[in-house]
């Protein structure tokens, strides 16, 4: 297997999970609850990092074959053309000058700018894969230092997310569009 | 709970790559798909309202 590939893989779905964890401390440091948008741009990313996570994990079993990297490179490009879709939504709504943003702008961008950045450049590795396919694949099964972690490390982040959202919604079916408090707990 | 159950979907195709079973792939499709219906519903409420 080529040791330099996984290795990008698994940067790839790091870089993801900062992305995501800097969102949380957004979250809480800044005590901005996420809006409706918010919360699917994150859903998006998570289901973008399914992709690296999918290849280095079935690669452990069935090798890193074309269908593998094939499987994980399509599930990226699906979860951030939407992750893209909506955060240039939100990039649009703020859009008129004078217009503040919602939330806080960090490194001079607001965090639905960055996840479009993002979605771009994530969309951008998984062409890289689908272009490198003949020369990245081939080699047998072995275990993929890391792998698991990665994928407990999601794992983590969507629980955190999943008891996120109930805190801030309750038990209601929608978020409010410009949530200010967590109505699990009000 | 409409976001939390769409992150529950997530969560089991994640558990399906991990076990290698072959729910993984569908959970994601659907996750996805529900996810796509759940945007589209907010961008058909902003019409409604502005309209």
């Amino acid at each position: 297997m080529n040791a330099l590939y996984l290795l990008a893989l698994l940067g790839n779905a790091w870089v993801l999970l900062a992305i995501l964890a800097g969102a949380f401390i957004a979250q809480f440091a800044m005590g901005e609850p996420p809006c409706p948008l918010c919360v699917m741009q994150r859903i998006a990313m998570m289901l973008a990092a399914l992709g690296p996570c999918y290849t280095l994990l079935t690669a452990q079993r069935e090798g890193l074959t074309a269908r593998v990297i094939g499987i994980g490179a399509g599930i990226t490009v699906l979860a951030s053309l939407l992750g893209a879709a909506i955060s240039i939504r939100q990039v649009l709504l703020h859009i008129l000058p004078g217009d503040p943003g919602f939330g806080a702008p960090i490194f001079g961008f607001h965090l639905y700018t960055w996840a479009a950045i993002a979605f771009a450049c994530t969309i951008a590795a998984a062409g890289v894969q689908l272009l490198g396919l003949q020369w990245f694949s081939g080699g047998g099964t072995r275990r993929i230092p890391g792998a698991r972690l990665t994928g407990v490390a999601l794992g983590v982040m969507l629980v955190a997310n999943i008891l996120s959202v109930i805190a801030e919604a309750g038990f209601a079916w929608r978020l409010p569009d410009n949530p200010t408090s967590y109505l699990l707990f009000s | 709970m409409l976001y939390a159950l769409l992150m529950l979907g997530a969560f089991g195709a994640l558990i399906g790559f991990m076990r290698g079973a072959a729910y993984g792939v569908p959970l994601f499709i659907l996750s996805l798909v529900a996810t796509t219906l759940a945007f589209v519903a907010d961008i058909t409420d902003a019409l409604t309202i502005s309209l």
